[in-house]
């Protein structure tokens, strides 16, 4: 069966016309030389997807003409071997093709040509293409490698889609399509094997299971792909540096500001402006949280008695310096013309990388009352601006808290924002961030800090379409309790609350909220957890014109309002708990904008955010969610740590309800000891009870029930060989045999039934043919051979 | 499905009854004579009259002496046909088998003088000691039960049975019948030899008797066109698709199983059916079980499987065990 035999497709090979011929390989070569045309065709997809960057242009000829020359070589090699051979080694051959990819890897790495993992898992693949056209002599071996050389070309296509990569997949269908046509032939010609007749049983089962997983990633409404990710390492979006990684964000070398299609970071063609061009920071307040009112300043106030009053309320008149302010008493928005509307339909800029984001634009420390003043710069708190380079990218150095913070921080991630219409100068930073990085800028005299942890631009505006990448770690909450004995020693602006009567009030709510609870983490989470029940989050709501303290209002009166007023009242109850705390503005990247196809989130004037921040010590604030419905990022978890705390909250709660569990745990095992008595007796009694029992043929079925339980046997045995084989006595042989007789007439006499009407059925010989009885003569069966 | 016909016997159920009774007591006396003739060898007996009403032909496998030509004679007398013999040697012609053209100078005309082939039942001796040519002239005969001799096609008897024998040793000088003329017979069987108590009867009965080989000449049991009555009876019983798929399912697993070289054709697939068939009415039912396909699958496959192995009967288990059973 060389390569130059026959027409493959010979029309009429059938074993009726042709008797002498249906062992031989006419048939069966065809397919397999189809097979190593379909093998060859995906081989060249495959290398045209992987090598057409490789340079000089002729490496790419020379990695096709090694593949197919290897294909073909390992086809006729296949075609020598007979098929018990083949058959034996291509399972241990197709194993070690496949390894080789991985064992070699290191090599390559080492010596700086490193692949990213998926071309590592895929260039095995190709690898192992020439022994499947060597297997596919042997029938069994065709379907997959078929399979093999589908996903070979799929792969191919997702990889690299060039009009190349098309053209040679639409050769490779018509390929496919003639070796379908050979393989439905061959099979038709009576090359089914056996085993696809007994052994197929899983198939439905494994089918049922695939289908529904496509079904269900479908009915998400979202990208399928999108449901591995995190899971699947590859290049992108597990956020893993890797230098030999393709593509992605933070993978590797740093995205590339775009060069050639600018704008193809995000969708911004269809997203017209209606009116305002490129707002500002102010302007999106004033559209997402309705203009300030324009207030009396006057002082009244309520004598307080000297053990209420802070010490440090003294201070207010010292904080109360800063130029930029926010205000918490609000015009409702629909007074104003436009609205947010107009812009939420439009993101002013995107984000790469793990959301949902916090993303600081400013941050305030005195309250008066009414207004936020934005937080001046400290003395010795006016960091250089400083640069670093890692993998030949200038990053700029954020300052870092102290290395006692060490273990709260995870470990650095990536995140990169392209400006589209965002005018503004600060750079929407996360916090604890440890660099920022724009390509090709590297003058210390472009960036300066407009505020603690507020860095700007000495420009008019960011650059607009450049990628900035961001570098920033996040707290870990679970560790905070366990490494910091105290939070909250801080500058007395921190902490300072304005003078009004609801401070006492509020201070008394803190108090209540955090009653029992000891200073730390968890009482600052128990205090923000009552505000989130205590009150309801509506972005409508605005304080009345008249207020004077319209947090007060907010948090004792109406308890309605919206994320300022949350952002607000948790600062208060913090303060006045002692910790030090200040209100940030900025962006929250939501998550359900997340686009799953272009892998960012846009980010719009309705991501107008509030919230507050703790000082944990040092530089080091922990960013808390005062406000229902927003969600802290928590750090990367490694496998292991969701295994481990799922397997530890999973224990805990065990142990709360061992009783029950131990209860339900040894019915479970009783049920799985008795699982053959039970459903025996639950089938028997149905069928007892319905009369079906009468049917000699529901009878009979549950007999071979029984007996395939205790005493199975092959498949091939009939009831009476088996009845043979029984050793019971003659009386229950005889009434078995009768049944059997009944129920081979019920089944196989075709509409003619055999049946008699005076055939009786006695349903005792469900009782004497039990369970029990046959499992006594198993152990009688057993005993007697070890006799 | 049987609880409908459970409720309406009607005439119609009873007058088949009778017939099947009627078939089943001539079968009985059949098998009588022919236990008489080859005695302690039931089973054998059982598969003779299985090929028989299945319209088959049979090869008999054996060493000489064991009765098989005693068989075939028996079942001849016992059926009411009549009886011919071709003892087939290296030089027997077709013509020897078939009958030949005479001229008759008193009428100036052929007159065809008709061969052994003419006859209900046929023994063909040692047929692997005759030539190819002469096999496949007896094999014509088989399958399509007609002789052309000189142009002319001459329809032999409806009931027209073959029982061949061969010598499985003792190769030198025989031509060994092909595959595809092996095909034509229904099944391979083989007396083997008796038990030691039917021989000491064998030998008793010798004392009594002058010519104990023929004891087989008995009267004939069967009416005259009752044969091919019950063989029509045999093609209508019933076989369900579960059974037929249990068929092919075996059909395909002899094809594609690695120790076998030529797999069951789709003729040696009706064959089986037929026996099938044949089993069940005899066991007095009128459809076919999986017992009736296992009870004339191995003889019936036996014969027309190529294989590799030494030995067909453990193949042929093995395939048996494994094929699943139709469920009832």
């Amino acid at each position: 069966m060389s390569l130059d035999e026959t027409d493959p497709v010979q029309p009429f090979d059938h074993p009726l016309t042709n008797p002498s011929d249906q062992s031989t390989v006419g048939s069966t070569s065809a397919v397999h030389r189809l097979t190593i045309a379909l093998t060859s065709a995906s081989m060249v997809v495959g290398v045209t997807a992987i090598a057409s960057d490789l340079e000089p242009r002729w490496q790419l000829s020379l990695w096709l003409v090694i593949g197919l020359v290897s294909i073909v070589v390992a086809g006729v090699v296949g075609s020598k071997f007979s098929k018990r051979r083949v058959d034996s080694v291509a399972p241990a051959l197709i194993l070690c093709c496949y390894v080789t990819s991985f064992v070699l890897e290191p090599v390559l790495r080492w010596a700086g040509t490193g692949r990213p993992l998926e071309l590592v898992l895929y260039e095995g693949l190709l690898v192992t293409l020439p022994v499947f056209a060597f297997a596919s002599a042997a029938r069994r071996w065709v379907a997959l490698a078929g399979t093999a050389s589908l996903f070979a070309v799929l792969f191919a296509v997702c990889l690299l889609s060039s009009p190349i990569v098309a053209l040679l997949t639409v050769a490779w269908v018509v390929v496919g399509v003639m070796w379908l046509l050979a393989v439905t032939r061959s099979r038709s010609a009576g090359e089914r094997m056996i085993d696809q007749t007994v052994r197929r049983r899983w198939a439905v089962p494994v089918g049922i299971f695939v289908l529904a997983g496509v079904m269900a990633s479908m009915s998400t409404g979202r990208d399928s792909l999108s449901l591995a990710e995190g899971w699947l390492s590859s290049s992108g979006g597990d956020g893993e540096g890797s230098e030999f990684a393709r593509d992605g964000v933070g993978d590797g070398e740093a995205l590339v500001a775009a060069t050639t299609q600018a704008e193809s970071f995000g969708p911004i063609e269809d997203a017209p402006f209606a009116r305002s061009d490129e707002p500002s920071m102010y302007d999106l307040y004033d559209d997402s949280y309705g203009e300030p009112m324009k207030i009396k300043k006057h002082d009244k106030s309520v004598s307080l008695a000297p053990e209420d009053v802070l010490e440090g309320e003294n201070d207010m008149a010292q904080a109360e310096s800063a130029g930029r302010e926010f205000s918490t008493l609000r015009r409702p928005r629909s007074e104003l013309r436009g609205g947010v509307g107009d812009l939420a339909s439009t993101a002013m800029f995107y984000l790469a990388g793990r959301v949902p984001l916090h993303l600081r634009m400013q941050v305030f420390e005195d309250f008066d009352g009414v207004h936020w003043r934005e937080a001046k710069p400290r003395k010795n708190h006016t960091p250089e601006v400083q640069f670093e380079t890692h993998a030949e990218k200038p990053w700029l150095l954020v300052p870092q808290p102290t290395h006692a913070f060490e273990e709260l921080l995870s470990s650095p991630e990536a995140h990169a924002l392209k400006p589209v219409h965002f005018d503004e100068t600060r750079i929407p930073l996360p916090p604890n961030a440890t660099g920022v990085h724009i390509h090709q800028v590297e003058k210390e005299r472009m960036f300066e800090w407009a505020q603690e942890d507020i860095l700007r631009m000495t420009r008019k505006r960011l650059p607009k379409l450049v990628p900035i990448h961001l570098m920033s770690r996040r707290v870990d909450e679970d560790v905070i309790d366990n490494t910091l004995a105290s939070i909250g020693a801080g500058p007395h602006e921190l902490h300072v609350l304005p003078s009004h009567p609801d401070v006492a009030q509020i201070r008394q709510l803190a108090t209540q909220w955090s009653a029992g609870t000891e200073s730390g983490w968890s009482q600052i989470q128990i205090v923000l957890d009552r505000l989130k029940q205590h009150c309801i989050f509506d972005p409508n709501a605005t304080a009345s014109p008249d207020s004077e303290f319209p947090v007060g209002d907010f948090l004792l009166r109406t308890k309605r309002g919206p994320d300022y007023q949350f952002a607000t009242a948790g600062c208060l109850l913090l303060r006045s708990l002692g910790y030090s705390t200040r209100l940030v503005a900025g962006f929250y990247a939501d998550p359900t904008k997340y686009d799953h196809v272009g892998r960012h989130t846009p980010v719009d004037g309705g991501d107008v955010h509030t919230w507050c921040e703790v000082r944990l010590g040092g530089k080091c604030w922990a960013t808390v969610e005062p406000t229902p419905g927003f969600v802290i990022l928590a750090p990367p978890r490694s496998l292991w740590y969701r295994f481990k705390t799922t397997a530890s909250r999973t224990f805990a709660a065990a142990m709360n309800a061992w009783r029950f569990l131990a209860g339900l745990s040894v019915l479970v095992l009783i049920m799985i000891w008795r699982r053959a008595d039970l459903s025996d007796a639950i089938e028997t009694t149905y069928v007892t009870a319905t009369g079906r029992a009468q049917d000699p043929v529901v009878a009979w079925r549950l007999v071979e029930r029984r007996l395939d339980r205790v005493l199975p046997v092959p498949a091939g045995w009939t009831p009476r060989h088996r009845l043979q084989q029984l050793p019971v006595s003659a009386d229950i042989k005889a009434e078995l045999d009768a049944l059997i007789g009944r129920a081979e007439a019920g089944a196989f006499a075709g509409s003619q039934s055999a049946s008699r009407p005076d055939d009786k059925l006695d349903i005792e010989v469900l009782r004497h043919v039990s369970l029990r009885r046959l499992r006594r003569i198993r152990s009688e069966m057993t005993a007697g051979a070890a006799a | 499905m049987t609880t409908a016909v459970l409720e309406q016997p009607d005439r119609q159920t009873h007058g088949e009854q009778a017939n099947l009774n009627n078939t089943l007591s001539a079968i009985a006396a059949v098998r009588d004579k022919l236990n008489e003739a080859l005695r302690g060898k039931a089973d054998v007996v059982e598969q003779v009259i299985v090929c028989l009403l299945a319209k088959g032909h049979l090869l008999l496998e054996d060493m000489p002496g064991l009765g098989k030509t005693t068989l075939a004679k028996a079942l001849a007398d016992a059926v009411g046909g009549t009886f011919g013999r071709v003892q087939c040697t290296p030089d027997l012609l077709p013509s020897d088998i078939t009958g030949f053209n005479l001229y008759n100078q008193k009428s100036h005309e052929f007159d065809f003088r008709s061969g052994p082939v003419f006859s209900d039942i046929l023994l063909a001796d040692e047929i692997n000691r005759a030539t190819p040519r002469t096999q496949s002239a007896l094999l014509e005969a088989m399958a399509e039960r007609q002789v052309t001799v000189d142009t002319e096609r001459y329809q032999l008897s409806r009931t027209f049975f073959v029982i061949a024998t061969q010598n499985p040793t003792d190769q030198h000088g025989t031509y060994p019948l092909p595959e595809a003329q092996l095909d034509r017979f229904a099944m391979k069987l083989s007396v083997g030899y008796p038990a030691a108590e039917d021989e000491k009867r064998m030998l008793a009965d010798a004392v009594l008797c002058d010519k104990p080989i023929d004891k087989a000449s008995v009267e004939p049991t069967l009416a005259e066109g009752q044969l091919a009555a019950i063989q029509r009876e045999v093609a209508a019983v019933t076989v369900t698709e579960p059974i037929q798929d249990y068929l092919v399912r075996l059909g395909e697993a002899t094809r594609s199983h690695r120790d076998i070289v030529i797999g069951v054709s789709p003729r040696g697939l009706l064959t089986l059916q037929r026996c099938a068939q044949a089993t069940a009415l005899i066991a007095g039912r009128d459809f076919v079980t999986p017992d009736d396909v296992q009870h004339v699958a191995r003889p019936v496959l036996g014969v027309r499987l190529a294989t590799d192995r030494t030995s067909i009967v453990q193949l042929l288990d093995e395939l048996l065990n494994e094929i699943p059973i139709p469920k009832v």
